[in-house]
């Protein structure tokens, strides 16, 4: 921690001269808040279960951040960032109605590139990015509801665990610039992954998670 | 800048480490219970007659017995595992049998009650009648029977209610009876039906026996008495049809005054399973399963017409039908054949007195249905309580 913070002033410190337009060499960070929510197209809980046991989830906001360096007056490397997301897991098919049976914590880790329209120091500039993501998947906890439809008991509990994976996003979005130094950028993203969540009984159901986020931030540039 | 990637990479290990695996689960229940109330048949007792021969052999609960195994349950001991309360125990024990069953080595244990226990259920209870299969009340008709106290929910009930005068309201309440009636009703149409085939003085005695036992009409043992042996097979089924709905009628009566009328909140009723469809269910003759079907169907139908909107209706009927029609779904491999072998189980093949040690050779409990001829198995028990424990989350309870 104490590197990167280091590292980070270093960083501001030798771009603090740098252009104020999205030139080629300007770097820029953001914060702000995001959300996502997850598009759940969910699979069928493998035996022994009722026919057609699914899972929703829900959306979750968080504190964003972001960081984008203009590789050359068009082209640029945006780093986003965001607090860990929570996410509650529903029962649904066979069990909708049943409710919460779970939860988890979710790190989406991305690095886009991004291609920005329009001129350098354009009051509004469009961008299209894409790149890989890595869904970051922790801290699974199950619920009674999922114990007790699973057969376990409050002394032998039920969990869960969702399998980190890799995936792919693309963006669109744009900034508007407000004065030379700060301006606001918005975004909407769509990533095509997918998990397998497994049951301490043994039991997995796949699950196409397929999230739209959406990013509003307060940026500046160096 | 100094790197230490010893260290850099414990960090890094720790923090993956710390991330992975999951393995959390919260298992309090949004609705805090303090109690399970359990009222009902074979398929809740949790060991009423597992006393005296019963007990030394092994046996008690009316499945695989296993006493060294906790997965060796009925689905009211699951369910008390999954809210946090204590396992079930039978709020009396006790068994009396006949003088022949004694001979037989059936020692006779006396009624017993255990006032700290709520499970009420008993082997063979009906909702109202004494006169259940192998019951003491049997006794009292002449006939020789092992002596299952079977104490009628109507009873169980006050039983309760004499104990503690009203329900706390946090206790769960669960209620699942009614196949015993149909028993006993289809053994009186099977003796009544004999009257066709053999018309003596014997077979009127016993099929008025059974139609009294099942608790005919007076009208339908006048019949048996008098009428043509025609007369008396044709009315018998409508006997026994229009018995399981009165019965369907008066466990909703008594769930509506004596179990919500006094308080109890949560109260859970299963239906009747498809008896059809259990290894008994299943020698019947085709008309005998028709009739059964009837019967249970007509029991369900009115037990869920009178029951208080409050009460949550589990229909293990539907969901019995769908484990029988789609085995491996559910984790099955058999749904026909009883694990417990009739072979040195001292009541023929029954799974109150059946464990791992007269098991049918090559079963496999876990993916069996059936212990006996219509209990199930533990596994068969749990798939009861995942569906039962599906309605009470449904309805906000876990």
């Amino acid at each position: 921690m104490k590197f990167q913070t280091t590292c980070l002033a270093a960083a501001l410190l030798l771009l603090a001269g740098a252009a104020q337009a999205q030139t080629a060499g300007t770097w820029m960070v953001r914060a702000g808040i995001t959300n996502i929510t997850p598009a759940v197209d969910s699979g069928d809980l493998s035996a022994s279960s009722l026919p057609h046991t699914k899972i929703d989830s829900n959306g979750n906001t968080q504190l964003g951040a972001g960081i984008t360096y203009m590789v050359d007056d068009h082209w640029a490397v945006d780093l986003p960032l965001a607090t860990p997301f929570t996410h509650n897991l529903y029962g649904a098919g066979a069990i909708s109605g049943a409710g919460k049976i779970g939860e988890t914590k979710a790190l989406p880790m991305s690095l886009f590139g991004q291609y920005r329209f329009g001129e350098p120091n354009a009051q509004f500039r469009p961008y299209i990015g894409g790149g890989p993501t890595y869904a970051k998947f922790y801290k699974e906890k199950g619920t009674a509801v999922l114990t007790a439809i699973t057969g376990g008991s409050s002394s032998n509990p039920t969990t869960l665990s969702l399998e980190s994976k890799l995936g792919l996003t693309v963006q669109v979005g744009g900034t508007v610039t407000l004065n030379e130094r700060w301006f606001i950028d918005g975004m909407i993203a769509k990533t095509f992954v997918k998990t397998r969540g497994t049951l301490s009984t043994g039991q997995t159901i796949d699950v196409t998670l397929n999230p739209v986020t959406v990013a509003v931030a307060v940026g500046y540039k160096f | 800048m100094h790197w230490n990637p010893t260290k850099l990479a414990a960090v890094t290990a720790a923090l993956l480490l710390s991330a992975c695996g999951g393995g959390g689960s919260e298992t309090s229940t949004k609705v805090t219970f303090t109690s399970l109330v359990s009222f009902g048949d074979s398929l809740s007792d949790v060991g009423t007659y597992k006393v005296g021969t019963i007990a030394a052999v092994g046996g008690g609960k009316w499945t695989v017995n296993d006493n060294t195994s906790t997965a060796s349950r009925n689905w009211t001991e699951f369910l008390a595992g999954q809210l946090n309360l204590s396992a079930p125990c039978a709020a009396e024990t006790g068994i009396l049998p006949s003088s022949a069953f004694v001979t037989a080595g059936i020692v006779s244990v006396a009624v017993t009650e255990h006032t700290s226990c709520t499970n009420y259920a008993q082997g063979s209870a009906r909702v109202t009648s004494t006169f259940a299969p192998s019951s003491v009340g049997l006794q009292s008709l002449g006939l020789s029977t092992v002596g299952l106290l079977a104490v009628p929910v109507k009873t169980q009930i006050a039983n309760h209610l004499s104990r503690v005068t009203q329900f706390s309201g946090t206790e769960l309440v669960t209620v699942l009876a009614g196949a015993n009636d149909a028993f006993m009703h289809l053994n009186a149409v099977s003796a009544a039906t004999t009257l066709l085939t053999t018309d003596n003085t014997t077979t009127r005695t016993a099929a008025l026996g059974a139609a009294i036992a099942a608790g005919w009409s007076t009208t339908m043992q006048a019949t048996i008495q008098s009428g043509t042996a025609a007369a008396v097979a044709s009315a018998a089924p409508t006997e026994a049809v229009t018995g399981m709905a009165t019965a369907a009628a008066e466990l909703a009566g008594y769930i509506t005054t004596s179990v919500v009328g006094k308080g109890a909140k949560y109260v859970v009723v299963v239906n009747v399973p498809n008896i059809v469809q259990t290894p008994r269910g299943q020698s019947l003759t085709a008309s005998g399963q028709t009739l059964l079907g009837t019967m249970v169907t007509t029991y369900n139908s009115a037990l869920k017409a009178a029951l208080p909107s409050s009460v949550v209706l589990a229909d293990a009927y539907t969901q019995g039908m769908d484990q029988y029609a789609n085995p491996t779904q559910y984790g099955l491999t058999n749904v026909t054949t009883p694990t417990c072998s009739a072979t040195g189980n001292i009541l023929a093949g029954s799974s109150l007195v059946c464990n791992s040690s007269n098991l049918t050779s090559g079963v496999d409990v876990s993916t069996y249905q059936f212990a006996d001829d219509v209990h199930p198995t533990p596994a068969g028990y749990k798939l009861l309580n995942r569906f039962v424990a599906l309605k009470l989350a449904a309805a906000g309870w876990l």
